[in-house]
């Protein structure tokens, strides 16, 4: 008996029960040279076949009768009985992408807060002037860092063509697209910074799931250069972080300035677990130093500020620069005397 | 899971047929779990398998009145199934774009599923040898894919297969024969270079 591979093949699949393995056993009886080499290559097979089995089933969940259900009144969807429409609707659809004008086939964003402009020449690429905030349609709101720009494509579909945007994108929007740097990220409803500075795509996830080309990124996680990084918890990049000034009083006293450009309030908060508020950095030397009276946690409204008097170690000479760094913002400034 | 009766299933499309909404809720519970899963052995996505799911009873719900009780209900039932994805298929050709839900990593599909979870090295395993078979099988098309699964995974004989795909059983035979050799030739590369 001559066993080809397509017989191996029926018989493997076949052998899912007493039955089917019955037959296989009358099947493979033969010269036992024939015969082994066939129970060689069925369990080969198997083996095979073992590996795809191996993955679960799916329950369904409770939810889904509900919603089937809900929707049994519903008008069946209008049917199309000729062949033509599909042509018929793609050439229309050239036509239009042909003549319509450019920017009326694009969604253009709602600014919410600061400046978002449609960028000179090509009105197809909006710019923010500061840190902005928009709505794109449904469920899709974006925060542009200074200087960011994007083109919405489609109703689904954004490139971003520089600088660093958060979008916070619902549910109902699953599948947005943002195109940056040659590279797709897709989401099932999250939210999340791209940053395409200095010309490298970073994706930082702070809520649900997205898809940087084949890789998946979670909460937590950093996409860039093909790798994902955790973190270990959710993370916001650097969208809290408010802008920092610094201007000399006099010999004794510097003055920084907090300010927020965001939509959103900033928590300042003194320092815990014994570390300084700041670094003073002037002279050849470092000195930690902490705001005078500044004990307890205070919010920084959208477009506010706030200052604090910082008392200098050693007394600053005339023309000499000092250097004000906050760790926890990573912001450093420079004030001269 | 054993199969309901057929009697019993053209009794339910009777009633169905009339509106009955409770008959036809006897009928997403038998063929509910058999439905998703034959959508997730073809996508590997478990959001789109559910909407694929919803959608079919949907247009079974819609299409009630077509029903001629001459076969199997569950046929008819994969039947439709069947159409349904080719067409979202054709569609997603059609988009730009056509990861619409993203996809969803095969490993965190299987530590989702499994009741008790793996010891950290089972899970990476697990993970790996989920994601060489979904490799594998994304390797098949359509057609192909289709006759694999409904052969391996709902065990339905040649015959059926062929009345859910409309073609001859000798073509069945032909294309899980060639979906084999596929899968065999990717599994057994994997398993190969796996250390």
């Amino acid at each position: 008996m001559t066993l080809s591979h397509e017989d191996l093949v029926g018989y493997a699949l076949d052998a899912h029960d007493a039955e089917g393995m019955e037959r296989i056993r009358a099947a493979l009886e033969g010269p036992g040279e024939v015969a082994s080499e066939g129970v060689r290559g069925l369990a080969e097979i198997r083996g095979h076949l073992a590996m795809h089995d191996s993955l679960p089933s799916l329950k369904p969940s409770p939810s889904l009768w509900r919603g089937i259900e809900s929707r049994l009144a519903e008008p069946p969807p209008p049917s199309f009985a000729h062949r033509w429409w599909r042509p018929l609707v793609a050439a229309g659809l050239i036509l239009a992408a042909l003549f319509a004008p450019r920017a009326q086939r694009r969604d253009a964003p709602e600014p919410v807060h600061g400046r978002l402009e449609p960028r000179r020449g090509d009105g197809g690429v909006w710019e923010s002037r500061g840190i902005s905030r928009a709505r794109l349609g449904e469920d899709v709101v974006l925060t542009l860092d200074d200087a960011a720009a994007i083109e919405p494509l489609a109703s689904n579909r954004l490139a971003l063509r520089a600088g660093r945007v958060f979008f916070e994108i619902g549910p109902s929007r699953a599948g947005f697209t943002i195109e940056a740097l040659g590279q797709q990220v897709v989401t099932t409803g999250t939210a999340f910074t791209v940053d395409v500075t200095r010309d490298t795509l970073k994706v930082v996830v702070e809520e649900g799931r997205v898809r940087c080309g084949e890789v998946a990124v979670g909460p937590g996680e950093a996409y860039g250069g093909g790798r994902v990084v955790s973190f270990g918890h959710p993370i916001r990049d650097w969208f809290r972080r408010p802008t920092m000034a610094a201007r000399i009083v006099d010999e004794h006293t510097v003055r920084v300035v907090f300010r927020s450009e965001m939509p959103d309030p900033i928590l300042l908060a003194p320092p815990t677990g014994g570390g300084p508020f700041c670094y003073l950095s002037y002279a050849g030397h470092d000195y930690p130093a902490n705001p005078e009276g500044f004990d307890a946690a205070t919010t920084l409204a959208p477009g506010t500020e706030r200052s604090f008097d910082l008392r200098l170690p050693e007394p600053l000479k005339a023309g000499e620069a000092l250097f004000v760094s906050h760790p926890r913002t990573r912001v450093r400034v420079e004030a001269t005397r | 899971m054993a199969e309901p009766p057929v009697d019993e299933d053209q009794e339910l499309m009777a009633r169905i047929q009339s509106g009955d909404v409770k008959a036809f809720e006897v009928l997403y519970a038998r063929y509910a779990s058999p439905l998703l899963n034959f959508f997730w052995r073809m996508c590997f996505d478990r959001v789109a398998s559910e909407d694929y799911l919803q959608e079919t009873f949907l247009r079974v719900w819609r299409a009630r009145a077509s029903y001629r009780p001459v076969g199997r209900v569950s046929t008819w039932l994969f039947q439709i199934a069947k159409h349904f994805w080719f067409n979202e298929r054709e569609k997603q050709k059609l988009r730009p774009f056509h990861a619409v839900h993203g996809g969803e990593e095969p490993g965190a599909l299987l530590l989702d599923a499994e009741e008790e979870g793996p010891s950290p090295g089972e899970a990476a395993a697990t993970r790996e040898l989920a994601e060489a078979v979904r490799g594998a099988v994304e390797e098949l098309s359509d057609k192909l894919r289709l006759v694999f699964v409904l052969a391996r995974y709902r065990g339905l004989p040649y015959s059926e297969i062929a009345e859910i795909a409309e073609i001859p059983v000798g073509t069945v035979k032909s294309r899980v024969a060639l979906a084999e050799k596929t899968l065999r030739e990717r599994l057994t590369t994997h398993r190969q270079e796996a250390p």
